[in-house]
């Protein structure tokens, strides 16, 4: 028996040795791809769609970049619209109408010409309702993109977007929309191949498979050559790309780890460059010793907790002020979990193109205050508040900041709420339907002007789900794009703001980061607000 | 008797000294068994008592001492809001040994009788008990639950109920099959000759020889149910913050282990500790009830 | 024996069409839809896409739509893959499941059926100690933890192996073992428990009253008896196992099936759902039926019934 038992030692040893004998210490794909310019990015969950007119997050928008261009493109480092597949355009005195003038040498990665009738077809195909694509508000400026969709208007000739020949085409507004040349080198304008579409089913049902590698057709910096499910996408250079000459990066291979943990030491062990996030128990570490890959800068994006404002106790005004006073966001984002993030002290993230809000009711600590407003509002230090529930999606980030809320209204305000956590779509259902008190939520801008945030908070607006209804505001909202000259648009934004922050149908609390980590080898990287990379002019080189 | 046979477990028939007795005095014997009970009475105590002894409560932060390595002021270190782990671990215990412990007899209870049952009736009886099972295995648990959740609410009483669904199913499998082979031995052939019903045969002759591998089940089944915890508070069912339980402390240490290891490590061994208890304590008890080993 | 193989084989359909049916209203009840998604879908648009996957039809005419086309084999389109069927996907990540599956089963048999057979030969002696010490640290120690620890180690510290993905052989190495190990350990238990079981009955002490052999008397007449519990243990532990496991294939970046058990619930996936529930059912109830094979050959006095 003993016998035996040395044998099986003898024979698991032995076998255990082979197995770690096979594996020495070997080149890294980081390594590798140094020396072959293919860059290793993750880009967290895996795309459900590479048709740009289905993508359903934004966190996608870098493998369409790779694989598409709009009629304008991004500057890396400022993000303004530069010349894409348009060389130049025009715009009308009034703001109204836009007229694109594209490049002769703009070409499909099957060889077609890019044309201004690519650009109709797609917006077309985006506005038919069949198509049920999730993006179609990016066409509301134009004049009839939202009638055509909704069916008032049937006749697509009729919508303010025309090719007026093979390399012209202009778009009319209804309203001015100075953001416009930014908006349209975002996904939902980019073009797709007609005939590309038409092969695999109508143009106008969703799902058609064309995407696949082979089938797909695209006129961007890079080809698809692989999509392996559950594993990622592999896009090579795209030798008919107009600006090819540009590109330096041979291939691009996209990881899909969802686990940020997994990601963090996929990055240290040399398998990617890029990773999409940073864990947050690591980032004093990267800050301390390896500040030259940790690229932690501010996003254009706001953390908050909307109010249920239409049932007690948060219908009264008075009572959200108090819960914001009571906050004290300075001590959060001092904390070590949190450190780095700015506070908000208004609604929109500050410093975009030139606006910080800077009128009254400026979001501030004031315990006293918010304890004289609970009692005004009938809770005396907080006795007889309701015990509700501060309700967020299962997440750990957001757990720790609802538990730090949580005890600073305990000791600021009295009051003893409970925290629930919800599966993600239980609790996006209770927010939509308006089941709950307090709900977390967050804001990422879409174009880098304050109307992006502001537009939210419209009445009936999709994302508004706080019940805030003021005619004023809406007014403002509408009217701020009329207005041409940019320091007077910001006076509206302000006044428009000041009647957010005086109803406070929400709750800001500070303003994110989007912290990841970046190879010292890649070069033409420049992190900016809203975390969009064009691939253009980046490339690999070790030291 | 000339084949080879399993001794049927005489209840308290013997006068003098009942077989509990003995079962009492030879566990008593057994070392490994007595330290591995002291522990957990220890831990029971420490986890009821402990928190009321203690300068902090398991949900007051200090946002400015976040991280606090392991001191005098804090033995065992803070986490990252600052709270102290050691009443964060004895808060969590209260959970998690209450749900290692009630939910694993709900699942040995149901699971024991239900294998039991299905496995001496036999037949078709036993073909739709053990379907039903298969079934319940193969539904799927996320669903279950967020649709519990719904109906319901959150409420401790779901979490057993959630728990004692899923794991009673490999328990009902095991004794089934034991007791498929049990009832062949001539001890219950005798029972059965002297016309005992099915119930008494059941519970009287055939539970006891099960002792065993119910023992060693259960005492695997006490950390997977600790440990389900920890996913059912994920769905927002289990512990509500800023409470904790040992499952979601190690899973929250196991993410922070490399900067702050303390947060597993504490978390880690004394769920180690328990459960290392709990086995030989499990393994006494199935020896000292043994009445065949007992002979020699 | 081929009656009983026979009629088991035919309970499979009702079994999965309970299963089926339970699924199918089940997820229907959940609150949230495959489009709910943090920036709300404008209603016309949503009215649309439910139009285009049938969801605007009355609940009970989908029901029997669906079972018309799982009965010609086909499991529908996936709401989060769009562009692939379900049938694609389980095509797809079904053999990395397997192979993954297949590596953990045979560490945790290689494992777990040695050391519990030494262990109980060995009963209360120093061996016992250290083969049930070996067997509670698989316990212990949640894949969670033991997966990340092995990959910092292996992957990170001593750059061997990779700590993520599924491209070369090596890379079935510590996945395989975070998994196996767990799996070993439930086997090393319960094997040293059924043994013990087995080794104080009375035929046992008669042929070691003949004189045989120690290691004759637990391979010819104690391992049979011993291994029944790890038998019934392992009909649905090895479903389980082959479908895949959401933590590991999670910590180590695998494309492997048991992420979408757990995703496609969180994604309200409906037809992934349930795709990988008759999978998952199918492969249960058949090795349910294996181990009650097994079970009548590891015991002659049994029948099969």
């Amino acid at each position: 028996m003993l016998r035996l038992c040395h044998r099986f030692c003898l024979l698991s040893s032995v076998i255990c040795f082979l197995l770690f004998a096979a594996c020495t210490r070997h080149e890294t794909p980081v390594e590798a791809g140094n020396r072959t310019q293919t860059l290793h990015q993750n880009i967290g969950a895996e795309p459900q769609d590479l048709d740009p007119a289905m993508m359903q997050t934004n966190s996608h928008f870098q493998v369409l970049m790779a694989l598409y261009e709009g009629l304008t493109g991004y500057d890396p480092q400022t993000l303004a619209p530069v010349p894409g597949v348009a060389e130049r355009w025009e715009i009308s005195d009034d703001g109204l109408i836009y007229t694109f003038q594209l490049r002769a040498n703009a070409r499909w990665s099957n060889g077609d010409p890019v044309t201004a009738q690519d650009f109709v077809f797609s917006a077309q195909r985006t506005l038919t309702a069949s198509l049920g694509s999730p993006y179609p508000f990016y066409f509301f400026v134009v004049r009839g993109a939202e009638d055509f969709l909704g069916g008032k208007l049937t006749d697509f000739s009729q919508v303010g977007i025309r090719a007026v020949d093979d390399r012209t085409l202009r778009i009319e507004l209804h309203q001015p929309a100075p953001y416009l040349p930014f908006l349209l080198g975002g996904f939902a304008w980019y073009p797709v191949h007609r005939a590309t579409v038409e092969k695999t089913g109508p143009w106008s049902h969703p799902y058609t498979g064309w995407t696949k590698p082979g089938l797909i057709v695209t006129n961007g910096p890079f080809l698809l050559a692989e999509w392996r499910a559950g594993e990622g996408m592999v896009v090579k250079k795209n030798p008919r790309y107009w600006d090819a000459a540009r590109v330096r990066l041979r291939e691009i291979d996209f990881h899909v780890i969802e686990n940020i943990d997994t990601e963090e030491r996929a990055f240290r062990s040399g398998q990617l460059h890029l990773t999409e996030y940073v864990p947050g128990n690591k980032l004093k570490g990267y800050h301390d010793h390896e500040p030259a890959v940790l690229k932690a800068v501010p996003f254009f994006m706001t953390y908050f907790y909307g109010f249920n404002t239409t049932r007690p106790p948060f219908n009264d005004g008075r009572v959200r002020q108090a819960f914001s006073l009571a906050l004290d966001r300075a001590q959060l984002v001092a904390s070590q979990p949190f450190r780095g993030l700015r506070p908000a002290t208004a609604y929109v993230p500050p410093d975009v193109d030139g606006y910080t809000y800077d009128g009254p009711g400026q979001l501030r600590f004031d315990p006293v205050e918010a304890r004289r407003l609970l009692a005004a509002s009938g809770y005396p230090d907080g006795k007889g508040f309701p015990a509700i529930d501060i309700t967020f999606a299962t997440n750990n980030r957001h757990q720790e900041i609802a538990e730090v809320m949580q005890q600073m209204w305990r000791q600021n305000l009295g009051v003893r709420l409970n925290l629930a956590n919800k599966e993600g779509r239980v609790f996006q259902e209770e927010r939509v339907h308006m089941a709950y008190d307090l709900a977390r939520a967050g804001w990422v801008g879409d174009y880098l002007d304050a109307h992006a945030f502001l537009s939210v908070y419209v009445a009936n607006g999709g994302q508004n789900n706080t019940g805030f209804a003021n005619p004023e505001y809406d007014r403002l909202v509408r009217e701020s794009l009329n207005e041409p000259d940019r320091a007077k648009r910001h006076a509206i934004y302000r006044q428009t703001e000041a009647i957010l922050l005086r109803e406070l149908p929400i709750l800001p609390l500070f303003h994110d980061g989007s912290p990841h980590l970046v190879s010292p080898a890649l070069h033409g990287y420049y992190p900016n607000l809203l975390n969009y990379h064009p691939y253009q002019g980046m490339w690999l080189e070790s030291h | 008797m000339n084949s080879p046979s399993i001794q049927p477990v005489a209840p308290a028939i013997e006068p003098g000294h009942s077989p509990w007795a003995d079962a009492w005095h030879r566990l008593q014997k057994n070392r490994l068994a007595v330290i591995g009970g002291g522990v957990l009475v220890v831990l029971a105590l420490a986890c009821t008592f402990g928190p009321l002894l203690s300068a902090y409560s398991y949900e007051e932060q200090n946002l400015s001492n976040s991280f606090a390595p392991p001191g005098t002021a804090h033995w065992l270190g803070t986490d990252q809001l600052g709270r102290d782990l050691l009443v964060r671990l004895l808060y969590g215990g209260r959970i998690s040994l209450g749900v290692g412990l009630c939910a694993t007899f709900v699942a040995l209870t149901i699971g024991v009788v239900y294998g039991a049952v299905a496995g001496y009736l036999g037949g078709r009886t036993d073909a739709v008990m053990m379907r039903l099972v298969d079934i319940i295995y193969a539904l799927p648990f996320t669903i279950f639950v967020i649709l519990l959740m719904v109906f319901f609410g959150r409420n401790i009483v779901l979490l057993f109920v959630a728990i004692g669904a899923v794991e009673w199913l490999t328990m009902a499998r095991i004794v089934r099959g034991q007791v498929m082979t049990l009832k062949k031995m001539e001890f219950i052939e005798a029972a059965r000759s002297l016309g005992f019903g099915n119930r008494r045969i059941i519970f009287r002759h055939l539970l006891p020889n099960l002792l065993g591998p119910v023992i060693v089940y259960t005492t695997l089944t006490i950390p997977a149910v600790m440990l389900l915890e920890a996913f059912l508070s994920f769905l927002g069912l289990g512990v509500q913050p800023p409470m904790s339980s040992w499952g979601t402390l190690i899973k929250d240490g196991a993410e922070k282990m490399e900067e702050y290891w303390w947060l597993l490590i504490f978390p880690g061994t004394i769920f180690s500790l328990t459960l290392f208890s709990l086995n030989f304590l499990g393994d006494g008890l199935r020896d000292a009830l043994d009445v065949r080993a007992a002979k020699d | 024996m081929f009656r009983f193989v026979a009629r088991r084989l035919l309970q499979i359909i009702p079994v999965l069409l309970v299963i089926i049916t339970a699924t199918f209203f089940m997820v229907r009840f959940v609150p949230g839809g495959p489009f709910t998604a943090e920036k709300a879908i404008p209603p016309e648009i949503m009215k649309n896409l439910e139009a285009h996957y049938g969801l605007d039809q009355p609940l009970w005419r989908q029901y029997f739509t669906y079972l018309g086309q799982i009965a010609r084999g086909d499991l529908g389109p996936s709401f989060k893959y769009s562009n692939r069927t379900v049938n694609e996907i389980i095509a797809q990540k079904l053999p990395v499941s397997l192979e993954l599956g297949g590596w953990a089963m045979l560490i945790a048999l290689g494992l777990g059926l040695p050391l519990g057979v030494f262990a109980a030969a060995r009963h209360n002696t120093w061996l016992d100690y250290v083969c049930s010490a070996v067997g509670m640290i698989g316990i212990c120690v949640p894949t969670f933890v033991l997966g990340p620890l092995l990959a910092l180690f292996f992957g990170i510290y001593l750059q061997w192996l990779n700590v993520s993905g599924w491209y070369g052989p090596t890379d079935r190495i510590l996945p395989g073992l975070t998994l196996g190990f767990v799996y070993a350990a439930y086997i090393m238990r319960l094997t040293r428990g059924g043994m013990l079981e087995v080794l104080n009955q009375d035929f046992i002490r008669t042929a070691r009253a003949k004189g045989a052999s120690e290691t004759r008397i637990i391979f010819r007449h104690a391992l049979r008896g011993g291994l029944l519990p790890v038998v019934s243990f392992l009909g649905p532990a090895i479903a389980g196992i082959l479908t895949g496991s959401f933590v590991i294939e999670t910590i180590f970046q695998i494309p492997g099936l048991g992420r979408e058990f757990v995703n496609s619930a969180f994604n309200r996936d409906y037809t992934l759902v349930l795709g990988t529930v008759i999978l998952y059912a199918g492969l249960l109830v058949f090795m349910n039926l294996v181990v009650d094979v097994m079970q009548v050959w590891l015991n002659p006095r049994l029948k099969f019934e």
